[in-house]
């Protein structure tokens, strides 16, 4: 059986609920580079091929799928942004999914789309979720930045009253209603809820759920932090399409732009301290049970802290934790380097040798030959 | 060749030159004139000639083979059961080239080994007694397991007494050509707490600065081998600007390489020489132990030390 999902596939621009600006259309047809944002669901990547087919263009897609580091990038995008197609077909480059272009394993992707963006011949369309993601900011600089739209709950029932015509299915606009109302705007989500209620032939919404939405992080935030409400800031990660680990940063980071009261401070931290504790007893014994205790001192824990709502929304902020320890490293390189082979001569283990090395600093140049230094370490021992 | 590196160029080269432990030298050299040493276990602070001794040992007993016969590995670096069963056996396993001689290792910082390492070690000290011996040193027996206490002849080593270290300071002084008052010595003894390789250090990074050190020369030098910030960010957080404290903070603990417990450490000092009533020293002391304590079953630093930082912020009511 055929999801539906990719049955009805709008195959033109028309056939898709939001009203398309010409702003897109112009774009692609002058080849500047668009940045298509939007909540999942709501048609970017399917209106992206509608335009391709209706302007007769060939696709290179790049999804989450694909390792998208920095040679990786290159390797793909450049040669075909710089050339024409084959059989003489204009093209369109497709990074869909960019949110999901990781730090870890995708080093320097971003970047390298920055730069792919800055020089491509062919047009060019980056889709994500959230725009405003701050790593998206130099992107967002150098493209034409498009919104789409939730579909309305209108027009979203439209769609679905379309495919029970053709699928012959009995429906009744109550029903219709409720399955669009509850996907929130997620054609999508909208569509699979109608394939499984629907599944007798007839249109049948009992039981149907409320679907579970991923809250993005700035809004889990804001409710950890605004609402008085344990029950209710308890579960608001459980949403989160987030690591938890990743919360963890960011709540780490934005405690103290929230909370001004230096006891609410003092009692959100030893919240968090807290969670952290049980963070690790889960590493060491892999049980996994704690992270009930985890996640609750976290959430209702920090929230619990504040001894009033602080009034005024702040724009909370991605951690710059793991930055700062990355720099931390690449500066003690050298001293780290010079430490051990220093130990070797001095015959002290390496780790003690480099507590000592600021007390040994200025004396060592005298010594460089026999510790055979390069030219950089000596540079920096003349700092 | 000399050494430019003082802790190396007065580093003592046979057992006369060793100061300071006599009747450990005394029993250490009978034992290497028969050319029958036992395992032993070297024990005492840092500074004051264990590692010294070994090489001395390793020296008189091998003289030019040493090379062959003598390995000398820091437990810190290598820590884990593998070094002990790979490096330590494989070399423990082989007869001595030398005729009639025994093999020494020589495994220096033994406290860090792990207590799986040193359970692994105790057999192999046994079975492989014939071809080789062990020469352990640690700052803490307390850290060495019973079974490998029992099995070596133990040396407790007393730090050097201030004529001792008077000494050294004038022999360096002399040659090194280097004025250095009675005072100024003193000072240098008090701040190298009994550690020669503190001391040499000290004297050596002065004597870049100015042949002729001063007071104020050794504290400059000493106050400015220490880690920066860490003071400053406890002042802001007191002040009550907690955001700028625990960058500050943070900065200070990553650019001087520190480890958390490392900063607990300094703040735990610290605690006391604030002005503060005495009940709420105590509070912050018992705050620094748990988060200590937490560091040590393998929590995550910036965020422990972000909560003992918030407690500061507390003073400010």
């Amino acid at each position: 059986m055929m999801l539906w999902t990719d049955k009805y596939k709008p195959k033109t621009v028309g056939e898709i609920p939001q009203v398309v600006g010409t702003n897109l259309v112009e774009a692609v047809k002058k080849k500047k580079p668009v940045l298509l944002f939007g909540p999942s669901g709501c048609g970017k990547t399917s209106l992206i091929y509608a335009l391709a087919e209706e302007l007769d263009l060939e696709v290179l897609e790049v999804n989450a799928s694909d390792f998208r580091d920095k040679g990786s990038i290159e390797s793909i995008i450049g040669p075909s942004s710089q050339q024409m197609s084959l059989f003489g077909r204009q093209k369109i480059i497709l990074i869909d999914e960019l949110d999901g272009v990781s730090g870890q394993e995708d080093r320097g992707g971003i970047g390298a789309l920055v730069k792919a963006v800055e020089e491509t011949k062919v047009a060019m369309v980056l889709i994500a979720n959230d725009s405003f993601d701050g790593r998206f900011n130099d992107l967002r600089k150098k493209c034409l930045v498009l919104e789409c739209e939730r579909v309305s709950i209108k027009a979203l029932a439209k769609v679905l009253e379309n495919i029970c015509i053709q699928e012959k299915i009995q429906y009744d606009q109550n029903g219709l209603f409720q399955v669009a109302a509850k996907a929130n705007g997620d054609i999508r989500a909208a569509i699979n809820d109608l394939q499984v209620y629907s599944a007798s032939g007839k249109l049948d919404v009992m039981g149907l759920e409320t679907r579970d939405h991923e809250e993005n992080i700035y809004n889990a935030l804001k409710i950890i932090f605004k609402v008085d409400d344990a029950s209710i800031s308890s579960r608001v990660l459980d949403n989160v399409d987030l690591d938890l680990d990743e919360c963890f940063l960011f709540l780490e980071e934005n405690i103290c732009h929230e909370y001004k009261n230096p006891i609410d401070l003092e009692k959100a931290y030893t919240s968090l301290a807290k969670a952290d504790v049980f963070k690790g007893r889960i590493r060491k014994q892999q049980y996994w049970r704690f992270l009930v205790y985890q996640s609750s001192l976290m959430t209702a824990g920090v929230s619990c802290a504040k001894s009033q709502v602080y009034p005024g929304f702040i724009s909370y902020k991605r951690s710059m934790k793991p930055l700062r320890i990355w720099q931390a490293n690449m500066r003690l390189q050298k001293p780290k380097a010079i430490s051990e082979k220093l130990a070797m001569i001095i015959h002290r283990s390496k780790k003690k040798t480099f507590k000592g090395f600021s007390l040994m600093k200025p004396s060592l140049i005298g010594a460089s030959e026999e510790l055979e230094l390069s030219i950089e370490e000596i540079e920096y021992l003349k700092k | 060749m000399i050494s430019n590196l003082w802790i190396e160029k007065y580093r003592p080269k046979t057992f006369q030159e060793v100061k300071g432990q006599e009747e450990i030298v005394k029993r250490v050299k009978a034992f290497v004139e028969s050319g029958n040493i036992p395992h032993m276990l070297f024990m005492g602070k840092p500074g004051i000639g264990k590692t010294t001794l070994a090489g001395i040992v390793a020296h008189e007993l091998f003289g030019e083979d040493k090379a062959h016969n003598f390995l000398e590995l820091n437990s810190s670096d290598e820590r884990g059961i593998d070094v002990v069963r790979m490096k330590v056996k494989d070399f423990a396993r082989t007869k001595a080239l030398t005729e009639g001689a025994t093999k020494v290792i020589f495994l220096d910082e033994c406290d860090a080994l792990t207590r799986e390492a040193q359970q692994a070690l105790r057999r192999t000290m046994e079975t492989y007694a014939s071809s080789c011996r062990f020469i352990l040193s640690c700052n803490f027996s307390s850290k060495i397991i019973d079974p490998i206490k029992s099995r070596c002849a133990i040396f407790k080593f007393k730090p050097l007494n201030k004529e001792n270290l008077k000494e050294l300071v004038k022999e360096i002084a002399i040659n090194e050509g280097l004025t250095i008052s009675e005072e100024t010595a003193d000072l240098l003894i008090n701040e190298a707490d009994g550690d020669v390789r503190q001391l040499e250090n000290i004297l050596q990074s002065c004597a870049v600065l100015s042949k002729d050190v001063t007071p104020n020369l050794i504290k400059e030098i000493v106050s400015s081998a220490e880690p920066k910030g860490l003071k400053e960010a406890l002042e802001i957080a007191m002040s009550g600007d907690f955001n700028t404290a625990r960058l500050k903070l943070i900065d200070a603990m990553l650019n001087n390489g520190l480890s958390g417990v490392d900063v607990i450490k300094h703040i735990q000092k610290e605690v006391w020489s604030l002005n503060i009533k005495d009940e709420s020293k105590l509070k912050l002391i018992e705050k620094c132990g748990e988060v200590e304590f937490r560091l040590v079953e393998g929590a995550d630093e910036i965020i422990q030390l972000e909560s003992l930082l918030a407690s500061f912020c507390l003073l400010k009511q």
